[in-house]
């Protein structure tokens, strides 16, 4: 087949297909509407008359039998109605498949459309059929007369399974050829050879007259000609014998080949010529899509070097040289402009195949769908047109599946019946934004939440905070759908995961919005791409990369010891304005250093409705660039987004910034960072601990329950005044009474009858803080998130649902006891014993770290068991106590570690934990756990700690203690 | 990538003093050392992209291919070989230490490749030829982008 013939046609028809699914959609909707059915009679009597032309037999029996239909819908002047459409439909998708196909491979494909043909020529036979009662009886009267006549000496059976499959008279049965009369059922191979050797035979011998009922019927000379083509058209053609009523015994070419011998396209049926029209004139050439590419580099670097060109002529004198540099100048950005122009095309273009998929998801689905576009004059660039495209389309598809409910849930909802979808674009300065939007059922926030919950995709405490918009950005995840059925459809009902990689892939954001019972809404935020774009220009590890400017928001500058620098689970975030930025260094994300340095200067980028910090060494500066793709070697590496030859020559990698930060956004996600001027570091306490919960003044305030020895109510008369402090008498001893109010600077309340004191007792000695009256006592997991600010609270917690503070109730003594933890008066160690504390939770860091020290012991912290690790390679400390559950290595893996080292075998271990004795009993025991402590008995801790410190061997020794509370309220 | 051919001239060169040779199909020049940006998280064979009158090409080295020492400081008088492609915006050029002359292919002098070689200079070899003085490793372009390029860069 001739190549270039070939690709010709290809085009041609592929151009003249293109329009024609919204044509039959249109007739469709206006089915008398004589002009359209023409238009779209003419394109497939075209491609019919072409693929004669060439000889693809497949093609054109399709296109043939499509014409047929058409023809006669046209001539009978008949009113289609859904099927035939949808057949039509069909048939045209079936053209296009070949097409395809031969596009590919350069020959037909193996694909077998026999059964849309027959149906087509079902429905010719239908309409014919409806057609006036003359036709009808004619065609009874011509097929009665003719059918038992030429069928001589064959049997009856063949007979009946020729007419039950319409094929009664020699036209149709040549028309049929011999691989359909093969398929007729009740037909062998030899008998509908036998058949059509006979059709022919009786073709022949009869002249005009032989021609099927059609001829009887009001046709126009058109009708004849077809027939005619039909004839000759549908088996293999020698080219010669090309009269119009002629009938070759067609029968044993047929039969001896099934594939039709290829035609030598010069000898050709005048009639098929006439056919094969070409495209009117319409100003317009065809390029090919390298050729422009190409053209845009050259452009490219034409504007680089007209920048350069710029720059050194601003120095010059002469008036001329400025002159003609400004002219090329200008020049140059026309030129550039149109040239961008030339790879855009209409957002339309991808639109234009909604209807169609609309209309048959609809009947697939038996709902009513119709769709609205608004802006599909929008440009964007050929290659993001076509990377759009399948996103769109399964997006579109969710929303008819399982967003638009059916008719009746709508009815019920008070919506109207027919749902719809609306596709809306526009340019917002350097972006193109896409809206695809339903006013279905809407997304539930909550059921999202909770399959991310069952699936491990967030913790529970994310469960709790997160808000509804974040949780409809779950849907994104790979594995989330809350449709419990399949659809056939559209599969699961998510394939978000692959919509948004392919969105970002083009470096876009996708975000979804939803409001049930509503409808839902994507937002869909694309760079417009131009091949030269501006960049910033940065160092980082005497390296350089580039940032398209497009998405850098602002350049700032952090000193280490800025107050808004803050570090939240151990990454950095920046308080910017209000919001927390979280940030990245850069030589972090490229591993470019073995330990990332302190961010300095941080270039805050935009992606989606979010901003990110990149920190990098040094900003050089802007420059235009022209973007030139990596290597495929490359493509994996979402960090880059291309690369690029700066001035010098040497060659820059672009970055890609939605490929750094993907880490951040994706925790970012799922957790999102409450921002504002409250959270800064968010500290757990994993284990709930009773909470007394006291007010004064008006504030609320906590104390952990095992702080506190007892509550008392006493009489005012009982607290007396000593020179300026107030003391009480309990038993048996003066002890400090301190007032809250006095000490945090509240208003106190109105002092009634009784006092409200907590007696925290500590080394025998006993301290009374008054307070105005006692909430509740809870038990819960106290969540502290620190402030750094007044150095009387530990931090705020949420309890019963209140912000509360938490008392740090050693700074409070030490304000008005300053000497309460100097004075020992039990004798502790008598030389200063050194014990290496590890614990995860800063509360409790700071609730042990004071006792230790008041016992005289010399503290180092630690963490976790990593950190301690490291502190215990280089010291050996006296004693080790350490929390148990810890992140990074628990208190089990430090002290199987420790036990380990030589060095440290002998070191006391003791578990300070709240964890249920029993279970770790076994554990801790293997292990060589000393002693095991609960968190806030202190009495206890000194206790074990004291005897443990005046031993000189380690003894297995597992004690278990009670949490406080029990044995303070026992009195 | 041509395959070589009986005919072919084969385009001789060294690295860490083992020679090697390659059809002149394949390449389309030899040039000296180019400026070179490294990438990083790229494959260690990657050094990094050169600009070549403005196209950009990936340059892989092949001592980091064949897992060979790291060329020291005196040896930067390097030559890095630019392949011939097929592909539009796949450009590659290997890094050798020195190139030397065309020869002749000798259907006759040409052995398949000894199974005492390493598992790098196996997997890249078409086979060998043996010259009066040395033998030469005829080397299969292709694999060699394979191998290079399958190396992720260790953190």
């Amino acid at each position: 087949m001739d190549e270039e013939l070939l690709s010709e046609f290809l085009t041609e028809s592929n151009e003249n297909l293109a329009t024609i699914e919204e044509q039959l959609l249109d007739l469709e909707a206006d089915p008398g509407n004589a002009g359209i059915l023409d238009g779209i009679f003419r394109v497939i009597h075209t491609v019919k008359g072409s693929c004669g032309f060439i000889g693809l037999s497949r093609l054109e029996k399709v296109a043939h039998a499509g014409e047929n239909l058409l023809g006669k819908v046209r001539s009978l002047k008949y009113e289609v109605d859904g099927d035939i459409i949808s057949l039509l439909l069909e048939s045209t998708d079936a053209i296009k498949e070949l097409l395809a196909g031969i596009e590919e491979n350069g020959s037909e494909p193996d694909l077998d459309h026999s059964s849309i043909c027959t149906r087509l020529a079902a429905a010719e036979r239908l309409i014919d059929g409806g057609g006036d009662s003359a036709a009808e009886a004619a065609t009874d009267e011509v097929e009665s007369e003719i059918s038992l006549d030429w069928l001589t000496d064959m049997d009856e059976e063949i007979v009946g399974a020729l007419k039950e499959a319409s094929a009664v008279t020699p036209a149709v049965v040549l028309e049929l050829g011999f691989e359909k009369l093969r398929a007729i059922p009740g037909l062998k191979p030899a008998s509908a050879l036998k058949v059509l050797g006979l059709a022919s035979a009786a073709a022949k011998s009869e002249t005009t007259s032989d021609e099927p009922a059609e001829k009887k019927k009001p046709v126009a000379k058109k009708a004849k000609e077809d027939v005619i083509e039909g004839k000759v058209v549908a088996e293999s053609v020698d080219a010669s014998e090309q009269k119009g009523s002629s009938k070759k015994p067609v029968t044993k070419d047929e039969a001896n080949s099934e594939s039709l011998p290829s035609v030598k396209p010069k000898e050709n049926l005048p009639a098929q010529k006439a056919p094969a029209k070409k495209p009117k004139v319409e100003g317009s050439i065809r390029v090919d899509v390298s050729l422009l590419d190409e053209l845009m580099n050259q452009v490219g670097e034409l504007v680089l070097s007209r920048n350069r060109l710029l720059r050194l002529v601003e120095d010059e004198t002469s008036v001329e040289l400025v002159r003609t540099s400004r002219g090329i100048s200008q020049i140059t950005s026309r030129l550039q402009d149109k040239l961008l122009h030339t790879r855009m095309q209409p957002i339309s273009t991808n639109w234009s195949t909604v209807p169609r998929l609309l209309r048959d998801i609809c009947k697939q689905l038996g709902k009513k769908i119709r769709v609205d576009m608004q802006g599909q004059e929008t440009e964007l660039d050929r290659t993001i047109l076509a990377a759009m495209k399948d996103p769109m389309t399964h997006i579109i598809r969710n929303s008819c599946d399982h967003g638009v409910e059916s008719p009746e849930v709508r009815r019920e909802r008070n919506k109207p019946e027919e749902g719809f979808i609306s596709l809306k674009a526009r340019q917002e300065s350097g972006f193109i934004v896409i809206e695809i939007g339903d006013d279905g059922g809407g997304i539930d926030p909550a059921r999202i939440k909770d399959k991310a919950l069952r699936m491990d995709l967030i913790t529970d405490e994310q469960y709790e905070t997160m808000s509804d918009k974040a949780a409809l950005q779950l849907i994104f995840h790979a594995g989330l759908s809350t449709v419990e059925k399949v659809s056939n459809l559209s599969g699961r009902g998510v394939g978000m995961d692959v919509v948004r990689t392919q969105i970002e892939k083009v470096g876009g954001t996708v975000e979804i919005d939803s409001q049930v019972g509503v409808g839902t809404t994507l937002l869909i935020r694309i760079p417009l791409t131009l091949a030269i774009i501006p960049a910033m220009i940065v160092e980082c590890d005497k390296q350089r990369f580039a940032v398209p400017q497009m998405l850098v928001q602002e350049l700032i500058s952090i000193d280490s010891d800025s107050q808004n620098l803050e570090m939240l689970a151990g990454k950095p975030f920046y308080r910017l304005r209000g919001e927390l930025l979280p940030m990245i260094g850069l030589d972090e994300v490229l591993k470019l250093r073995e330990e990332s340095e302190a961010l300095s200067s941080v270039v805050v980028v935009n992606i989606g409705d979010r901003q990110y910090g990149i920190g990098v060494d040094k900003v050089l500066g802007a420059e235009e660039i022209v973007v030139k793709p990596l290597g495929k070697n490359f493509q994996h590496l979402d960090v880059y987004g291309g690369c690029s030859i700066l001035g010098d020559g040497l060659v820059v990698p672009i970055l890609d910034c939605n490929g750094l930060t993907r880490e951040l956004r994706q925790s970012q996600e799922a957790s999102p960072v409450s921002t504002g001027d409250d959270s800064t570091e968010l500290a757990t306490a994993q284990e709930s601990q009773h909470i007394l919960v006291f007010g004064v003044g008006e504030e609320r305030f906590a104390i952990p329950m095992a702080l506190v020895e007892r509550i008392e109510n006493l009489k005012c008369e009982e607290i007396e005044k000593s020179g300026d402090r107030e003391v009480l008498q309990y038993r048996g001893e003066i002890i400090p009474v301190v007032r809250l109010s006095n000490v945090l600077g509240i208003k106190a309340a109105e002092a009634g009858a009784t006092e409200k004191c907590l007696i925290i007792s500590d080394q025998g000695r006993r301290i009374s803080i008054q307070v105005d009256k006692i909430i509740d006592i809870v038990q819960q997991k106290l969540d502290i998130q620190l402030e750094t600010g007044n150095a009387f609270y530990l931090g705020t917690a949420v309890i019963e649902g209140k912000s509360t503070e938490i008392i740090d109730i050693f700074e409070i003594i030490k304000t008005v006891a300053p000497n309460w933890f100097n004075d020992k008066r039990e004798t502790g160690p008598s030389q200063s014993k050194h014990v290496l504390f590890v614990e995860d939770t800063i509360f409790f860091r700071n609730l042990v770290v004071p006792v230790l020290e008041s016992m005289g012991f010399d503290v180092s912290t630690a963490r976790n068991g990593v950190e301690a690790k490291n502190i215990l390679e280089k010291l050996t400390p006296d004693l080790l106590l350490t929390d148990l559950e810890m992140p990074e290595m628990d208190g089990f893996e430090l002290a199987e570690w420790v036990r380990t080292q030589p060095r440290l075998k002998e070191i006391p271990i003791v578990a300070l934990s709240s964890l249920d004795p029993d279970e770790y009993k076994q554990r801790a025991e293997s292990l060589g756990f000393t002693d095991r402590i609960t968190k806030f008995d202190r009495k206890v801790l000194i206790e074990h700690l004291s005897k443990l410190l005046g031993k000189n061997s380690s003894t297995v020794d597992i004690v278990d203690a009670e949490v406080i509370a029990t044995e303070t309220t026992g009195g | 990538m041509n395959r070589v051919s009986k005919q072919s001239r084969l385009l001789t060169f060294c690295v860490d003093q083992q020679w090697l040779c390659l059809s002149v199909d394949q390449l389309s020049e030899v040039v000296t050392p180019q400026r070179r940006t490294p990438m990083p998280l790229a494959p260690v064979s990657v050094n990094g992209l050169i600009n070549l009158r403005g196209k950009i090409l990936t340059e892989l080295d092949m001592r980091t291919t064949l897992s060979l020492k790291p060329r020291g400081p005196e040896d930067q008088n390097f030559r890095t070989i630019i392949l011939e492609t097929e592909e539009e915006g796949d450009y590659y050029g290997l890094t050798v230490d020195s190139v030397g002359e065309v020869i002749n292919m000798d259907p006759e002098a040409f052995e398949k490749t000894p199974d005492s070689l390493s598992e790098h200079w196996r997997c890249i070899s078409h086979g060998v030829l043996k010259q009066d003085k040395r033998i030469l490793v005829l080397v299969d372009v292709e694999k060699v982008l394979t191998l290079s390029l399958s190396e992720v860069a260790t953190a």
